[in-house]
């Protein structure tokens, strides 16, 4: 609860840091210290709420679980800050505004991960969009950019209306938007006795949701959005924001929904299927590395997907957790290797090793754990999802499926780490990295390979 | 047929018949008037259910802001006078089945659900009883998601001046 308030909090500060901060490293300082304070916070708050869950007007419960998310995501931000600060800075002239809807975006993740009332969770989805729809356009003279955001808002507007709309139905099922209520509750114990509405309800919630994780089929937007947003914020939107979507996703789904999963469960397995495919094998046809991470998240997001459909599963919450991080660090890393470029295809990346050997190695790292090879932390959050889905025993085509495009992954993955290392070329630099960015690199990279060695780290 | 019966059947054909207008007019600024239309019917429809707050609210939102902020961009955007263009064969035919699938769907579940009339109101939508709810800290109180809703605003307001603003402004 602490963290919320503090986050709504530091966005304030934020916006009067601008006003009067002068220079913009007081500004970038200001932020930092923001999200250390954050991470104080989240820890104190879990500790609170180790013993006993806690609920807040019927709106939030937070519990162990929901606490321990929000100190893992909110270290996740904080890597992202830390490496990415002066590059915010960069992209526009209103460097403390950016900062600001960072942290507000932060409010609502941590709302998203402690609902318990479908209005905070309508509050939570609107808090974390609005934000970004700002973030990607922020690049106001370049028109790739306007054109993200104008796309990210139209549709995400349109997400929200088949979002509320099923909260309309499955409200007027249960006369109740406490998922915690008896009434929420009774209406959702067996599929039989489930009235048609609610049946609708799920299904338009599954769909929005859907478009937030861009799954496929609706994942129509995401290229666009991620290649013509500021370098600097794709990978804010692909890594914590999607996550903290997916905790949300699969706080509704199995807490709730979880005793009628025969009614959505095959609708998520297409679009694990959908996702899987499109996401994979359109990567592989891409040139610009960054259209191609792009991909490459819609086909990570179809991993996660997994963990939704293994209700009831202890190990799908654990291989959520994990993937959640190993994914955001993962991306992050390779992201803070593309922002340096100033070629974004694969060519100009030829020759990196020679001249950055460090860029090279940590991108290296992030993208075989974006495979899932052993020994990085990619490797287990990939097979706590998909051992969840084998424990269901249900679907188990799926599973060798998902295998299968994993194999086709390492194609376009790899080929980055070729270019990188067996070819010769300029690599032409657009900043040189510094030794502190260079440390935070090789921090990030280290964290990845320690989780591949003990996954446990993450369960808490 | 009572008078009450009448007036609810008037109230719906004024929403559908503006609202249908509102979709099939090929001038912008026309949709969005009748689209006016469409919202006092609503809010109409509030008043004979006799939820006079959320009537009034419906006029005062809707009918008053959201309506003068739809023919305030078309004014800002397009040549209100002008007429749209006519859609292709193809896209209307998509337009046709997907709204179909979308009152398909609707109508499915209208005959479907038992709706049960009741006399007796959950909560008496009272301007004092929405207050103490909206402003309660009690379980069922709505502080919470009140407050919320201000971090919201305050995101997205400083996300349009951010777009909105040429420079940014030098105070001292």
């Amino acid at each position: 609860m602490n963290a919320i308030v503090l986050s709504g909090i530091w966005g304030v500060v934020m916006m009067f840091a601008g006003l009067f901060l002068k220079s913009s490293k007081q500004i970038q300082w200001t932020a930092l210290l923001g999200i250390i304070a954050l991470l104080v916070v989240s820890i104190l708050d879990y500790q609170a709420h180790s013993v006993q869950a806690q609920t807040y007007f019927g709106m939030m419960t937070i519990d162990v679980y929901t606490s321990w998310f929000s100190i893992l995501i909110t270290a996740c931000c904080a890597m992202y800050l830390l490496i990415f600060h002066k590059d915010i800075a960069a992209v526009g002239k209103n460097e403390a505004e950016y900062f600001a809807l960072i942290f507000f975006v932060m409010c609502g993740v941590y709302l998203l991960a402690s609902y318990s009332n479908l209005l905070i969770l309508f509050l939570g989805i609107e808090i974390l969009s609005i934000p970004q729809y700002i973030l990607a356009g922020s690049d106001k003279e370049n028109i790739k950019s306007n054109e993200a955001s104008l796309k990210y808002f139209l549709m995400g507007a349109f997400s929200t209306g088949l979002l509320l709309m099923g909260m309309t139905l499955i409200y007027g099922a249960t006369g109740s938007f406490d998922i915690t209520s008896e009434k929420f509750v009774g209406q959702f114990e067996q599929l039989s006795s489930m009235s048609s509405l609610s049946f609708v309800g799920i299904l338009l919630l599954l769909i929005s949701f859907g478009f937030k994780v861009s799954a496929a089929p609706l994942h129509l937007w995401t290229p666009d959005v991620y290649d013509g947003s500021p370098t600097a914020f794709t990978p804010f939107m692909a890594t914590i924001v999607k996550v903290s979507v997916f905790v949300a996703f699969i706080r509704l789904f199995h807490f709730s929904f979880g005793n009628v999963s025969d009614a959505w469960q095959i609708a998520i397995a297409s679009m694990i299927v959908l996702t899987l495919i499109i996401g994979n094998v359109t990567a592989v046809y891409q040139q610009s590395l960054k259209r191609m991470m792009a991909y490459s998240s819609i086909a990570q997001a179809g991993f996660m997907l997994f963990s939704i459909f293994a209700v009831n599963s202890t190990l799908a919450y654990k291989g959520i957790l994990l993937y959640s991080v190993v994914y955001s660090l993962a991306s992050i890393g390779v992201f803070a290797v593309i922002i340096k470029m100033k070629d974004y295809t694969y060519d100009g990346f030829n020759g990196l090793a020679k001249k950055q050997p460090v860029l090279a190695f940590t991108a290296t790292v992030c993208l075989l754990s974006l495979v899932g090879i052993p020994l990085t932390g990619g490797f287990f959050a990939k097979y706590f999802v998909l051992s969840a889905v084998v424990e269901q025993g249900k679907y188990i085509w799926i599973v060798v499926f998902a295998v299968l495009m994993a194999a086709i992954s390492a194609y376009y993955y790899f080929r980055v780490i070729r270019s990188m290392y067996f070819k010769t070329g300029e690599a032409a630099m657009h900043t040189e990295p510094t030794t502190w960015d260079k440390t935070l690199l090789i921090l990030n990279a280290m964290i990845i390979l320690l989780l591949g060695v003990l996954p446990s780290l993450v369960f808490g | 047929m009572n008078g009450a019966n009448i007036l609810f059947y008037l109230l719906a054909a004024m929403i559908l018949g503006s609202g249908l207008l509102a979709v099939t007019t090929r001038q912008l600024f026309r949709a969005a008037i009748y689209l006016l239309f469409s919202l006092i019917g609503m809010a109409g429809m509030y008043f004979w259910l006799q939820y006079e707050f959320i009537a009034a609210v419906q006029v005062v939102v809707y009918v008053g802001g959201i309506t003068v902020l739809i023919i305030f961009s078309i004014f800002l955007t397009q040549q209100a006078g002008e007429k749209m263009l006519v859609k292709k064969t193809g896209q209307q035919i998509f337009a046709a089945i997907a709204a179909f699938c979308g009152f398909a769907l609707v109508m499915v579940q209208i005959v479907q659900n038992n709706f049960t009339a009741t006399k007796n109101l959950s909560l008496s939508p009272s301007v004092t009883n929405i207050g103490n709810q909206m402003l309660g800290v009690d379980k069922g109180g709505y502080a919470l998601p009140f407050e919320v809703v201000s971090i919201l605003l305050l995101a997205a307001l400083i996300g349009s001046i951010v777009i909105a603003l040429r420079t940014p402004t030098q105070t001292s």
